[in-house]
């Protein structure tokens, strides 16, 4: 991606015009040359749950344009946040638990054993949700509840 | 040169008027003047180089081809285009082409869309609409062409 400043205004392109002004084929403009033109590097900051990007800037010591990267505020309270990060982390492992309920099921209504990897799957699967909530209720700071990255199931 | 006008006195045989020679001369001048003038729209320079700055006179030509593709960053720089001329430029290879001119001060527009295809054949029409030296106006145009012999 390419960023050039127009008067104050920044603007991005997903690649270089081909046509600018009465240049045509900026396209086979070197990165060097395009700087020339005022063209430069577009670099997007990666950012976490709790974080935003700002306004795009022209960053002259590293010669790109980017983004600042920002705290988001949020109006929950931390044990709000936890007690929504929680639930969300009890429906995904719910889910995964639903996947193997009805062989439980059926083998209470039919008095038979059940296969004991199924048993020590589920197991294991509530004993990890455990220690994710353990995890979430440690947490102190929204940032860092919001930040607590789930398991992909 | 300015168009020479015959001196034909006031009145018939009065004597005021120039000699037949001299008026011959003049008028052989003014149509040498037209015949020279007319290549610049008949006329087809095909050009060598392929990089760097490369001149197109349009008071001698109005068709330029680079005969091959571009090597490397091309100017094109339009001479000597007068106001209601049109020229073509016809090139590939690439690479970038910057198009510029000998005016004091000019804007070079573009019309419609078309972009400059480096792996095709282009044509770039130039038009002049302003050739005032302070305040010229080109407007040019790109398109890629190819061979059809039977145009759908």
């Amino acid at each position: 991606m390419k960023g050039i400043n127009l008067n104050g205004t920044i603007k991005t392109y997903s690649s270089v015009p081909k046509t600018w002004g009465n240049i045509l084929g900026v396209n086979y403009m070197s990165d060097e040359d395009l700087k020339g033109l005022g063209f430069y590097d577009v670099v997007t900051p990666s950012t976490s749950a709790s974080q935003q990007l700002g306004d795009i800037f022209f960053d002259a010591d590293a010669e790109v344009f980017t983004y600042p990267v920002e705290s988001k505020t949020f109006d929950q309270t931390v044990a709000e946040l936890k007690e929504q990060k929680i639930k969300i982390l009890k429906d995904l492992y719910n889910r995964e638990l639903t996947k193997t309920d009805w062989i439980i099921i059926r083998d209470q209504e039919l008095g038979q054993t059940t296969d004991q990897t199924i048993l020590d799957d589920r197991a294991q699967l509530r004993t990890d949700c455990a220690t994710h909530e353990t995890n979430i209720n440690a947490k102190t700071t929204k940032a860092s509840v919001v930040d607590y990255e789930l398991p992909n199931l | 040169m300015a168009q020479q006008s015959i001196n034909i006195g006031t009145t018939a045989n009065d004597g005021t008027g120039e000699t037949v020679r001299s008026a011959f001369d003049k008028t052989n001048d003014n149509f040498t003047e037209l015949y020279t003038d007319k290549t610049k729209f008949t006329a087809k320079q095909d050009i060598a180089t392929t990089s760097g700055t490369i001149n197109l006179d349009a008071s001698s030509y109005s068709i330029f081809e680079i005969t091959s593709a571009l090597t490397g960053a091309t100017t094109l720089n339009i001479q000597n285009i007068v106001k209601g001329q049109v020229i073509d430029i016809l090139v590939t290879g690439a690479q970038t082409i910057t198009i510029a001119d000998d005016f004091t001060t000019s804007a070079i527009n573009q019309a419609g869309s078309g972009v400059y295809d480096g792996a095709s054949s282009n044509h770039i029409q130039v038009v002049c609409i302003d050739d005032n030296d302070s305040d010229a106006i080109l407007i040019y145009s790109v398109a890629t062409y190819t061979s059809d012999t039977d145009p759908a």
